[in-house]
């Protein structure tokens, strides 16, 4: 007896469209320069209170 | 029902402001539905490269033809554990094959886990849309039920009070339950990995407390590489609830040390809807519900008009792929504005494939013979201008002075709705007495 893994499978094989390309996903840029600064800028801007450490 | 709509236009302005923020919203759009377009070409390659990913993966790899097997897939995993209760996410797959229904036939409990489909499971009612389950309850309803259900106090209508109880007693049903069903929205062919969004993180709470978890997914949720799912995600929260993301993106990989995981991929009428050219595109679908949000049919008449698991314009042309004669007049629930597929985020051209599933339904013989006289005397009407207007007048004055008839509690479609008030003239009338230089 055939399984529903194939029959499923068959089916679609079957009705699928007509091959179609998968286009290159292009990474869209932020339109800003700087992401950490809008973050900053949206977080405060939100109410919330930044604290920055010093990495060194 | 005006507090419905107003409440649901809300949701679609709110889409919109998150929508403008973004200057690619539009390439988003067509990015999505490029990959969405290309996936369906490919279906059974990325079905099966999932499969072979998420086995290596260390997961159970099921398959169902249809809701039944669906169902009794579920239900033998819950066997094979000795399990009599699950906790469950939203997951409108499980819906659409009547899960709950099934399991409690059986003697299994089912904890419906996302706060609306709680409200809508207390009240023994089907979800009335597929992202706001209860949104046609209002907070005073809710606090009622919770009352009787919960033992909350009388009379509270808090939405964070109330929210606080049923997260109080969700807790139990989390602590105590071996096996936790949730939906998907996204698998990835690439990676073997699945993704579920909610915005309560009911699914994760469930699926990392319980030593199984089953996911059940449509054929469809399938999308080819991870880096795919920066376009669905930011489209997906937008499109649904103007939200920039949704609080949880959660990404199932493998199961936890001991935990059992259970992948069910589901046909169910899709691969026939696949062979149909007109309406494969519907398949595209990634539930976010905006078609419902903007649908001026949908905002007046609530999900349960539709009397399938998912109501809107998309369900309206998925749901006579399942079984024409049944759902027969749901493509004529719309007016054909076009909104639905303006706010596609994956540009389904949903009010032509409802338009086209009439005339599939009319050449198929789906349409009753009382709605056939009905559409063959409005195009008489509409094509007779003095008919037209003497039809208008005789509505108008019957709405004015008997109204009764309308208002007959024979009249079901009357009983949750108000009949709108009967305007003194047509708009001809109101156009030639203010027009320009009148």
């Amino acid at each position: 007896m055939i399984s529903s893994r194939e029959k499923i499978l068959k089916t679609i094989k079957n009705n699928q469209p007509e091959f179609i390309k998968l286009e290159h996903v292009k990474n869209f840029v932020p339109p800003f320069n700087d992401v950490v600064e809008k973050f900053k800028e949206v977080f405060t801007g939100i109410g919330g209170c930044l604290y920055e450490v010093s990495s060194k | 029902m005006d507090w419905h709509d107003e409440t649901l236009w809300c949701i679609r302005k709110k889409r919109d402001r998150a929508a403008g923020q973004l200057p690619e919203w539009e390439e988003l759009r067509e990015t999505a539905s490029q990959i969405k377009n290309s996936v369906l070409s490919h279906l059974s390659e990325y079905l099966t490269e999932f499969e072979k990913n998420a086995k290596n993966n260390g997961m159970f790899i099921h398959w169902a033809a249809g809701a039944d097997e669906h169902n009794a897939v579920v239900y033998s995993v819950l066997q094979k554990h000795k399990f009599t209760s699950i906790v469950k996410s939203k997951s409108m797959l499980t819906e659409e094959c009547h899960l709950n229904k099934y399991l409690y036939e059986r003697g299994i409990e089912v904890i419906d886990t996302d706060l609306g489909e709680r409200i809508v499971q207390l009240a023994k009612e089907p979800p009335s849309h597929i992202v706001l389950p209860c949104i046609h309850w209002k907070k005073e309803e809710i606090g009622n039920l919770f009352h009787e259900h919960l033992g909350t106090p009388v009379g509270i209508a808090d939405p964070q009070f109330l929210t606080k109880a049923a997260r109080q007693d969700l807790r139990g049903k989390f602590l105590t339950s071996g096996i936790a069903v949730t939906g998907v929205n996204f698998a990835v062919a690439e990676t073997g990995e699945f993704v579920v969004c909610t915005n309560e993180g009911n699914a994760d709470m469930g699926a990392h407390l319980a030593d199984v978890h089953i996911a059940t997914m449509g054929i469809e949720k399938i999308i080819p590489e991870r880096k795919h799912l920066a376009v669905f995600l930011r489209l997906l929260a937008r499109s649904a609830t103007g939200q920039p993301i949704t609080t949880y993106s959660s990404h199932f990989r493998r199961p936890r040390t001991n935990q059992e995981l259970h992948v069910i991929i589901v046909d169910n009428g899709r691969s026939a809807q696949l062979g149909r050219a007109d309406f494969r595109s519907s398949l595209k679908c990634i539930r976010c519900a905006a078609c419902f949000n903007t649908c001026p049919v949908y905002r007046r008449s609530g999900g349960h008009s539709y009397h399938t698991a998912i109501a809107g314009p998309i369900g309206s042309i998925l749901a006579p792929n399942l079984d024409m004669k049944q759902y027969a007049d749901l493509p004529f629930a719309s007016t054909l504005c076009g909104s639905c597929s303006n706010v596609c985020p994956v540009k389904i051209d949903i009010h032509n494939q409802l338009y086209k599933w009439r005339q599939v339904l009319g050449r198929e013989g789906h349409i009753n013979s009382v709605k056939k006289v009905a559409l063959k005397l409005m195009a008489f009407t509409l094509n007779h201008y003095r008919f037209y207007k003497l039809a208008g007048q005789a509505g108008r004055w019957m709405m004015r002075n008997m109204s009764f008839l309308m208002k007959s509690k024979m009249n079901p479609w009357y009983k949750q709705r108000d009949l709108p008030k009967s305007p003194k003239q047509s708009f001809t009338q109101w156009y030639t007495s203010n027009k320009r230089g009148k």
